[in-house]
């Protein structure tokens, strides 16, 4: 069994919170039945980014690295309860950003080239920079709430 | 916590356009207003704690910032200086003069991040200021996938 690892989301105001993996690896070993297909086709695009040439963007990134891949992947996992889609995208300098919308909330999940994360909530079109920080679960009851 | 942050150029008219490349991920572009914007992680410098580049519209073609130092295929998107200091950020001349790719058109967009390594404000954006500068863009280029 994979040790559990820890990652810190750190908001704007430099409050911190946790987001635990399960350390499971995203591969031929992986146990897919149970795993929403949101959550397939978001794995695979985060795989998928793996193959991303040097300078792919033009300003001399990178693919996402090992780390950042399994931190990606481990944060998918743990999301909690079912969605339609969610946009993932590269981001410069080797990271992954992931985005879910339900009605007038967004979540924007960002991780950066060193794999750390950030949280992000809008409502209405309005970042809510200020707010309080939640964990993975409480981040999810929100977007889901109407 | 000390600002280091440029002033703004107020040379650069607030009718200025500022390019913005846009790499052509499937989920790279939103639906919006019968065009498109792109979504945040596809404006996220790769640095989050330094200024996003731009290029400003008076000094070169759109056409210009898909292609420099890429294959070409990439999307591009635009906002108006005017746009980007009603979000409360800043915009500066930024030229890249010599090197492989000299860019005269390169500026920076400065935001009020402040870097958690040092607690200074050093032109990085937020998270925020990112999602709000993504819904403020549109695609201005968009090119074809296959």
């Amino acid at each position: 069994m994979n040790a559990i690892a820890t990652n810190i989301i750190v908001d704007r105001a430099g409050r911190s919170y946790s987001v635990q993996h399960t350390g499971i690896t995203a591969n031929r070993d992986i146990p897919t039945a149970s795993v929403q297909l949101w959550k397939l086709e978001a794995l695979r695009k985060v795989n998928g980014f793996e193959k991303l040439a040097s300078n792919w963007d033009g300003w001399n990134s990178e693919a996402p690295n090992r780390a950042t891949r399994q931190t990606a992947i481990d944060l998918l996992l743990s999301v909690p309860g079912d969605y339609e889609t969610v946009r993932v995208v590269p981001v410069s300098g080797g990271g992954y950003q992931f985005e879910w919308s339900i009605g007038s909330r967004e979540l924007e999940i960002s991780i950066d080239g060193n794999a750390n994360i950030e949280a992000l909530r809008i409502k209405d079109g309005i970042p809510l920079e200020d707010e309080e920080p939640h964990d993975l679960v409480e981040l999810f009851n929100w977007i889901s709430s109407r | 916590m000390a600002d280091l942050r440029p002033a703004d150029d107020e040379s650069i008219a607030g009718d200025e356009l500022l390019y913005i490349r846009i790499f052509p991920s499937s989920d790279a572009l939103i639906e919006v207003d019968g065009g498109f914007r792109p979504n945040t992680g596809s404006v996220t410098g790769r640095n989050k704690n330094e200024p996003v580049s731009v290029d400003l519209g008076s000094l070169c073609k759109p056409e210009q910032t898909r292609d420099r130092g890429t294959n070409g295929n990439f999307h591009v998107a635009m906002i108006t200086a005017a746009s980007v200091r009603a979000l409360g950020l800043r915009v500066i001349r930024n030229p890249i003069l010599d090197g492989p790719l000299p860019n005269p058109a390169h500026a920076l967009v400065i935001g009020s991040r402040v870097n958690p390594n040092d607690n200074n404000q050093a032109g990085g954006l937020t998270a925020g200021e990112y999602a709000k500068m993504a819904r403020a863009a549109r695609i201005i280029i968009n090119t074809p996938q296959d």
